[in-house]
């Protein structure tokens, strides 16, 4: 990562403790709470001012380092199937009720196969239906355990 | 302890729980094999399936599954030079030159042997050493474990920043900030929970665990384009040879087995040291009493340099087990997974495990035992075909390893909202981890959380707000000298470096 990049990483945080630690002071109390020792927000306001402090000695920390000590790039990471793949498991959130286990499962294993370059289709459909379809009748029919179907499994 | 001891064995040699560790063993050398994917990650991916298990069956899965992992991370170290875990990076230093002279199958063997030999004296260790821990730990109280476990997170923080021990301590807020989020268990009132009735509960630790180890290991491997198996790993296992080990090599790891079985045992003991500091300082202390001649083999394929890595990382493994089972605090990543494990069976990890839970503490340390006996007679002749996992095409593996972790929370929750959050923090663990922000703080943090703030909560109230049990209770006032020295070694070491440069 780039000099800037560890630095503005390091702000960021530093504006998630300030963050948490502003909530922290709006978790309410009941009356007479503020007088004792321990309150709910004793321990989130602890956290975010030790986060806070931790923080600017990083960033303090950063500007002090030689260049050298910056760790090293990121160049050839493959941003775009890293991407596509939390893409597929969004999306297999969504789908898993309306669509049905099997159907989402399917489409999210062909779909997660396919972005990382499998590109035969037998494997794309094949495995992924065999899979969930075991993986399906294993949780219900050997282990009792309910996954919705979807509407057209049965219909 | 032997009523103890039979109950123990009773629970393990039940036919049910001995293929639990024989599965256990197979899965986590399958898992363990696999760069990225260390025994954290193969033990979150154990959770789910370990639910409807009693607590003494699932620990010993995990057991299993704990040791296989470290066992097939040395595989892939000495076949393709490719460690799973970290702690058996230093086995490849000889391992790995084994198997370019054509000895694979011996450097395979002397892992295993010099695996079961180190697991199963430190085993012989926890049990003279867990039930006096426990005992003593049992006149802890609350002040003493507010320092201890702050001991433990700045311990842990300090092994794992790989030099930067702000990092690591950013990330173990983080870990502690997150286990915030939810109803606070004393006033019962909504935190961080955002209006959000999917929060109330707080974040579920098998969500936080899988995301941040299995989800997030995943996709860093896709992230650097670690798709191709290789061909070094099908050649390897072409080439395995024999098994056999000579006497001569047997006799040359005796002591070595012997030395490197005590000295792992304490440094896994030690909260946050674990396996990987274990097999390095083994390796190097047995570089330094090695004779000249001896010394120069180091490197090269050398029987001591694969034996006292792989003796301390099991044996450190088992040591780790020690704060775990007596003072219910863990000492590692790996049995921080173990301890969240735990809770969710309902059982209560601390010196009250060994009176109320006799057959959960005695079970794990008796399955340590069979977990070794089961690595060298189950795992050492399966190795080859195991290994030829490692060839198994990782555009099917990895949408397989993320399948598994999704559903493995949503078959506990059948929520969908905790899909969204594991992608949401997966993604945020990957930025982390591409800053140099450690995982394995982050999740102790978050499981020690809870209990530290009703530690905290106790010993404000009892010590009225005043932080004088510092120097008034004399295991507080250790512990504390310990926590600054471990906090201050690094800053010296760093100040003094710096001069040095200067």
């Amino acid at each position: 990562m780039s000099a800037k990049g560890n630095i503005a990483a390091s702000l960021l945080l530093f504006v998630l403790f300030v963050a948490y630690g502003l909530g922290a002071m709006t978790i309410p109390m009941f009356p007479g709470q503020e007088l004792e020792p321990f309150k709910p927000r004793t321990m989130p306001v602890l956290l975010a001012l030790t986060g806070v402090a931790l923080c600017i000695i990083r960033i303090v920390q950063l500007l002090r380092a030689p260049q050298a000590e910056w760790q090293p790039g990121v160049d050839g990471f493959r941003w775009r199937q890293a991407g596509l793949l939390c893409v597929a498991m969004l999306t297999y959130g969504f789908a898993i009720n309306p669509l049905g286990f099997v159907l989402a499962t399917i489409f999210f294993l062909a779909a997660g196969f396919f972005v990382l370059g499998e590109r035969r289709v037998p494997m794309l459909l094949g495995l992924s239906t065999a899979f969930s379809l075991i993986f399906y009748l294993l949780m219900t029919r050997a282990l009792g355990l309910y996954l919705a179907p979807g509407p057209w499994w049965g219909a | 302890m032997w009523d103890g001891i039979a109950t123990g064995i009773s629970t393990v040699l039940i036919p049910t729980n001995l293929l639990l560790v024989a599965c256990g063993c197979i899965a986590g050398t399958f898992i363990g094999m696999l760069p990225g994917l260390g025994p954290i990650s193969a033990i979150a991916l154990m959770i789910p399936i370990t639910y409807g298990f009693d607590p003494a069956s699932g620990m010993i899965l995990m057991a299993g599954v704990y040791y296989g992992a470290i066992f097939g991370g040395s595989t892939s170290s000495i076949l393709v030079n490719a460690p799973g875990v970290a702690g058996t990076v230093a086995t490849s230093f000889d391992g790995y030159p084994m198997a370019q002279q054509g000895k694979a199958g011996k450097a395979l063997a002397i892992a295993a042997v010099a695996s079961f030999a180190g697991g199963t004296i430190a085993a012989v260790m926890l049990m003279l050493a867990a039930p006096a821990l426990a005992r003593v730990s049992l006149s802890f109280q609350s002040p003493d474990y507010l320092m201890l476990m702050i001991l433990g997170l700045t311990a842990v923080s300090a092994f794992a920043s790989r030099g930067n021990i702000v990092q690591a301590l950013i990330a173990t807020i983080i870990g502690l900030m997150l286990s915030t989020v939810g109803t606070d268990p004393s006033a019962g009132i909504q935190r961080f929970t955002f209006g959000s009735l999917d929060l109330v509960d707080g974040i579920s630790f098998l969500l936080l665990a899988m995301a941040t180890f299995a989800l997030s290991e995943a996709l860093m491997s896709v992230l650097k384009g670690e798709l191709q198996p290789g061909s070094k790993a099908r050649t390897s296992n072409d080439q395995i040879g024999s098994l056999r080990i000579e006497k001569s090599e047997a006799r040359e790891m005796v002591p070595v087995v012997a030395r490197s079985s005590v000295l792992g045992f304490f440094v896994g003991v030690l909260p946050g040291a674990g396996a990987t500091v274990a097999s390095f300082l083994a390796y190097g202390m047995e570089r330094a009493l090695a004779p000249i001649q001896e010394k120069l083999r180091f490197g090269k394929g050398s029987v001591r340099g694969l034996t006292a890595p792989e003796t301390a990382n099991n044996a450190a493994c088992t040591g780790s087990f020690v704060p775990l089972l007596t003072l219910g605090i863990p000492g590692s990543g790996t049995t921080a997974v173990m301890l969240g494990a735990l809770i969710s069976y309902g059982v209560q990890p601390g010196p009250q495990l060994y009176q109320n839970n006799p057959e959960v503490f005695w079970s794990v340390i008796i399955s340590m035992y069979i977990g070794n006996v089961i690595l060298l007679i189950l795992n050492l002749p399966l190795i080859p075909y195991i290994a030829r996992l490692l060839a198994l095409p990782r555009q099917l593996l990895i949408p397989l390893i993320l399948f598994f972790s999704l559903i493995g929370v949503y078959l506990v929750s059948f929520n969908t909202f905790d899909i969204y959050m594991m992608t949401a923090f997966a993604i945020a663990a990957i930025f982390l981890r591409l800053f140099g922000y450690p995982m394995a703080p982050l999740i102790l943090g978050f499981i020690l959380g809870g209990m530290m703030e009703d530690n905290l909560q106790r010993t404000m109230t009892l010590y009225d707000g005043s932080l004088s049990f510092l120097w008034e209770r004399p295991v507080s006032l250790g512990i504390t000298v310990l926590l600054v020295l471990v906090v201050l070694t690094p800053v010296v070491r760093t100040i003094r470096d710096s001069r040095r440069q200067g």
